[in-house]
């Protein structure tokens, strides 16, 4: 294949042969087809785990397969790793899927609405209009921040633009719970879309940007809400070449952590007593791709919901390591809208299948796709972890936000 | 014809010639006509979707992909979204003279999907509603191409299950299964496909819908529903379904036990089905298999059976107390529910498989069945053949299904060829050695794989001149000879 990364380099250090990859996928009877989001929904074969990997094959012997079709084949992926969780022989698709994605974003084969995705970006600096923007909508929470502090709290442009309310619920928590946050002046992109999506040198230039301001304030943790951002930050910086010499975590490790749930615990009994006892409110909580499968953070925003919260957790049958994507990846989301769709709303069909009035999950990505899913008519509240939190310990700021 | 440059066809290669040469691109006015029918974004006719769609999950498919030989592609895939669109699809490819070819999962490990002449390939993968589930007649109504994970899924919700459990149960559609005459892992219980199957709706070549009757038994000549158990696409296209389902089981109960050979292994399983009993589960592995799949379990040269009982708590306590009684009077040894908990958990698991043949091995599986005075011979006599052939390096079996009248033998086979070219070659000296000595040995030659594209060549040392029945029903429903052209009948090759 020429043109295409024969090594992928994954967080973890080890590089892998990506054809190789390919090749083991393209041998097995496409066992974890069910499980495929994309393919779920999209029911053409070509999509499934195998498919591509039949693909990958067949582009390695015959280069006159490689075209904007071939090319969008690989962007049909939501990039939820749940193939792999289920994958005896350990194939890592997503990595494969990545490799074929940075050929199209070089070749400019990729599909139209990610190059212009792509154009956006670059111009605008963030997935929703102009950085400079944003960072003005996030002005009002000034007063909640403390100059100086060790934690930058990265809110994303994500929550940012579309959900600036978990800003206030984020920052009313570590108030509550005793962290001192700051926040960046003005929040670029973290370049993840740019990543995912296959341009592989604008997500360095976004990191590298990102990395600096970050070092230049002089943090020591950087905590957001978002899985995605905490993942980029985390995970592929290094993998792009960018240092970034700081701890990085999502908001539901930090207030999980013995002292801050002590104190989330304690303003929620405190709340508690004020409003009387009430009956133990269920709710199910959705692992987001990035947060569970990606991070391996499972354990934090359930016990959070259990203990700060109160509420009784009911699983769905797809949860931890096997939840299903709600797909909120911005592949899904740009190329493939309709399936997009379509999967969050099977999703929100396992979530209504517990019984509960209150789905819960911890990204931003998730709650814009499970929120309209659900609609109006749902009786299924959708919520982000932060809000829930908030609520609960009496610390929603109410701002009129969305 | 496809064929890798530069070397001596492949035993495939020369298949697929033997098929003709009379392909033709299709069409643009029928392209046009397709997308009219099921939206220009179900009709896929790019190099990527056709080089996917080349391929099922038969291992010489795949060692081809690995290879990077060809495959034969189809001309077009579409996707229709209900029966009158599958209907519309056959006429316009039918008046067209254009192959036909269903498509579900793509499960299938013997061809059975291979355009080997070219054509559209039809996936059912669209229709995938359950319309119907009634619980107080436990039937389900489902469309073709649902996968029988979803299925299941469905009818758990209601309390119900349908007991078809095959190993491609998160990969097969409903159509497939009824196509390819499938088992699950737990027929003893729950019966094969044929034993669940109610009422078929199908598309007949031309395009004509017709449904059967979904009635408790009827005496109103045969039984046509059964013409499309098994036919594979060639008779016609399913596009829905009839299905017996059970409520779910109140108790299951896995036990294992060790025999000394294979033969008393069989003769406890003989012996257990003459009671009337029906354990869901009844599994013999020999030696070779035991000491692979239950290290930990079995005694080296030793032979395990493992069962499982499932359904009214009583039922399964009586199974369980006359297999032991059994087991017991066959000295073999109480295991207790591990092994069998074991199995009920990696049954699925298919590791190892992918990895062997990116190493250069050769693995494949072939089931095969017999009457009981003659398995223990099939299986002493196929697995001996096939440790012959130059190559090999292991030849094993288990029996998994069991009736009144006999069981299966499951084989499965390991080899080694000295290069990638002659890897296909190997890949069929075995095959023929190992139906050569089933037919030889009373077996009849598949049991729930069915026949596809590489099969098909001993269909008529299987049925004799009983096969002319099944060819003259062919000729008069597909006169044009237009639905999965060589598959089944074997007329080539």
């Amino acid at each position: 294949m020429s043109g295409t990364r024969t090594e992928g380099g994954r967080a973890d250090g080890k590089s892998f042969d990506l054809a190789a990859q390919g090749r083991i996928c393209s041998l097995c009877p496409n066992m974890c087809r069910f499980l495929c989001p994309v393919a779920a929904v999209r029911k053409v074969e070509t999509v499934t785990p195998r498919g591509k990997a039949t693909l990958v094959g067949g582009l390695g012997r015959d280069e006159t397969l490689w075209s904007e079709e071939a090319a969008g084949v690989f962007y049909n992926c939501a990039t939820c790793k749940i193939c792999l969780e289920w994958c005896p022989s350990g194939v890592d698709l997503v990595e494969v899927t990545r490799g074929l994605r940075e050929r199209a974003a070089l070749d400019g084969s990729a599909p139209g609405p990610v190059k212009a995705l792509r154009e956006r970006l670059v111009a605008d600096r963030s997935l929703y209009g102009q950085a400079s923007e944003l960072a003005r909508s996030l002005r009002r929470y000034r007063e909640m921040l403390t100059p100086g502090a060790k934690v930058l709290y990265f809110a994303g442009c994500s929550t940012a633009a579309l959900h600036p309310g978990l800003v206030g619920a984020a920052l009313r928590l570590f108030e509550t719970a005793g962290v001192k946050a700051a926040m960046l002046e003005s929040e670029p992109c973290c370049g993840l879309p740019l990543d995912l999506l296959g341009y592989r040198e604008d997500a360095a230039t976004f990191a590298a940007g990102l990395a600096s301001a970050v070092r230049e304030g002089g943090f020591e943790t950087v905590v957001s809400g978002c899985p995605m951002c905490t993942y980029v930050l985390k995970e592929r910086y290094p993998a792009l070449g960018v240092s970034l010499e700081v701890e990085v975590r999502h908001l539901a490790e930090v207030l999980a952590g013995p002292v801050p749930a002590a104190a989330l615990r304690g303003a929620a009994r405190i709340r508690e007593a004020g409003d009387g006892p009430g009956a133990r409110r269920r709710a199910t909580y959705h692992d987001p791709c990035y947060l569970g499968r990606y991070q391996g953070v499972y354990d934090a925003p359930r016990s959070l919901l259990a203990d700060v919260a109160g509420l009784g957790l009911v699983e769905m049958d797809g949860s931890g390591g096997l939840a299903a994507c709600c797909g909120g990846a911005a592949t899904t989301v740009t190329v493939v809208p309709d399936a997009a769709t379509a999967i969050a709303g099977r999703r929100l069909d396992e979530a209504a299948r517990t019984g509960v009035d209150l789905l819960v999950t911890a990204c931003p990505h998730c709650l814009d796709m499970l929120r309209p899913a659900a609609g109006k008519a749902s009786r299924l509240r959708v919520a982000d972890l932060a809000e829930v939190l908030a609520e609960r310990v009496g610390a929603f700021p109410g701002r009129g936000d969305r | 014809m496809v064929m890798a440059e530069g070397t001596a066809p492949t035993e495939f290669e020369r298949l697929l010639a033997g098929l003709g040469g009379g392909r033709r691109p299709l069409e643009p006015a029928v392209a046009g006509e397709l997308e009219r029918i099921v939206g220009p974004e179900n009709v896929f006719r790019g190099a990527a979707a056709l080089t996917v769609y080349a391929r099922d999950s038969w291992p010489v498919a795949a060692l081809r992909v690995h290879h990077g030989r060809p495959l034969p592609r189809p001309d077009a895939v579409v996707l229709p979204r209900d029966t009158a669109e599958v209907a519309d699809v056959v006429r316009v490819l039918y008046e067209a003279e254009v192959p036909i070819i269903p498509y579900g999962g793509g499960s299938g490990v013997l061809g059975a999907t291979l355009a080997v002449t070219g054509g559209v390939i039809v996936d059912l993968k669209r229709l995938d509603r359950v319309l119907d589930i009634n619980d107080e007649g436990l039937t389900v109504t489902a469309e073709a191409g649902i996968l029988a994970v979803d299925l299941e899924k469905a009818l758990d919700r209601a309390g119900l299950t349908m007991g078809h459990f095959p190993q491609s149960f998160d990969v097969a559609t409903l159509g497939g299964l009824i196509s390819t005459r499938s088992s699950g892992q737990f027929s003893t219980k729950y019966g094969n496909i044929e034993d669940m199957l109610l009422a078929v709706e199908a598309v007949l070549p031309g395009g004509r819908v017709i449904r059967t009757k979904a009635t408790a038994r009827a005496s109103t000549g045969p039984d046509i529903k059964n013409l499309f158990l098994g036919a594979e696409g060639t008779l016609g296209i399913v596009t829905e379904a009839v299905c017996r389902v059970h409520p779910r089981p109140e108790k299951r109960e896995p036990r294992a036990y060790e025999v000394d050979d294979f033969g008393v292994g069989l003769d406890v399983i003989r012996r257990v089905m003459r009671t009337g009993l029906r354990p869901a589960v009844i599994r013999l592995y020999d030696p070779l298999e035991s000491a692979h799949s239950f290290r930990s379990h079995v005694s080296q040269g030793r032979c395990i059976l493992v069962f499982v009982f499932e359904g009214l708590g009583a039922l399964v306590d009586l199974e369980a107390r006359v297999v032991a009684e059994t087991c017991s009077a066959a000295g073999a040894r109480d295991l207790g529910p591990e092994p069998g908990r074991h199995w009920l958990e990696r049954r699925n698991v298919i590791s190892g498989l992918p990895e062997f043949m990116n190493q250069g091995l050769v693995v494949d599986t072939l089931e095969v069945a017999a009457t009981w005075d003659r398995v223990f011979d099939l299986h002493r006599t196929m697995v001996e053949r096939m440790r012959g052939v130059k190559g090999i390096i292991s030849a094993s079996a288990h029996s998994s299904h069991s009736y009144t009248q006999g069981t299966n033998l499951y084989i499965t086979f390991l080899a080694l060829a000295p290069d990638l070219g002659s890897a296909e070659s190997l890949y069929y000296r075995i095959w023929e050695t190992a139906m050569e000595a089933c037919l030889e040995a009373g077996g009849t030659i598949g049991h729930h794989h069915g026949i596809g594209l590489h099969r098909a060549r001993w269909m008529p040392a299987e049925h004799g001149e009983a096969l002319e029945v099944l060819r003259r029903l062919r000729r008069a429903l597909d006169p044009k000879g237009l639905m999965n052209p060589g598959k089944l009948f074997g007329e080539v090759g």
